[in-house]
């Protein structure tokens, strides 16, 4: 198992009302069933294709394999300007 | 005889106080091959979709809005030959009026200052972690969504 950090901004960190928090994973679990398994338990509205993943503050692509102590940050659409 | 353009100067931040858009204009790096100037100042709207706006909250994924940042400036730079390029936007809680991003180019003429000057503000606009809680004049609030952005690239 490997522990992860998540980070929630915007509409999912009201859902998940925190804005952080450590979840145990299997080693080299996809972000995507991460977020998949978070969206199930916050009731995350956003669709896989809606959403990015930064891992340890980079974009990277969603299906990557995980590892321990990575920090993952799920963004939502983005609406600066 | 060919000179080389000087590297570029690039300045990005993200502030939670109100930006100090004046000080900004004074303390641009004017030098003499730059004949262009252009910026662009975005500011709260009092109404949005038809809705009355009391004011904004802005929230930032500041370290990836800040590499997001600078990658969208160094990338402007290149492809319009900027000298100049900074773009700062802020974050917490803004009353309408107040500026909440300001993007300020320097290039040799005005059209690679207004296109690039358009360039960024656009990425920023679809790419860079921030994100928008509008409060409405009857107490309601909701998450912006992003309108006018291209396809997310999922790198």
């Amino acid at each position: 198992m490997a522990t992860i950090k998540v980070t929630y901004f915007a509409v999912l960190k009201d859902l998940a009302g925190k804005s952080h928090e450590e979840l145990e994973v299997a080693d080299g679990t996809s972000a995507a069933k991460v977020y998949s398994i978070l969206a199930e338990r916050y009731g995350f509205p956003l669709a896989l294709a809606d959403i990015r993943v930064a891992v340890n503050d980079d974009f990277a692509s969603i299906d990557n394999g995980i590892k321990a102590h990575d920090h993952l940050v799920f963004i939502p659409p983005v609406a600066g300007g | 005889m060919t000179t080389k353009m000087a590297k570029p100067v690039i300045e990005v931040a993200i502030k939670d106080t109100n930006l100090p858009v004046e000080e900004y204009r004074a303390a641009l790096p004017m030098s003499p091959e730059s004949g262009g100037y252009v910026c662009f100042e975005g500011h709260v709207r009092n109404v949005n979709n038809g809705r009355s706006v009391s004011h904004l909250e802005y929230e930032v994924y500041d370290t990836l809005a800040l590499k997001e940042l600078q990658k969208i400036c160094e990338d402007a730079c290149e492809r319009f030959q900027l000298n100049f390029a900074r773009a700062v936007h802020r974050k917490g809680t803004l009353k309408i009026g107040e500026p909440a991003v300001i993007i300020q180019v320097l290039s040799k003429h005005r059209k690679e200052a207004f296109d690039g000057c358009r360039f960024i503000i656009d990425r920023l606009k679809s790419q860079v972690p921030v994100w928008k809680r509008e409060y409405y004049s009857d107490g309601s609030h909701v998450w912006a969504q992003c309108h006018d952005h291209g396809p997310h690239s999922h790198s």
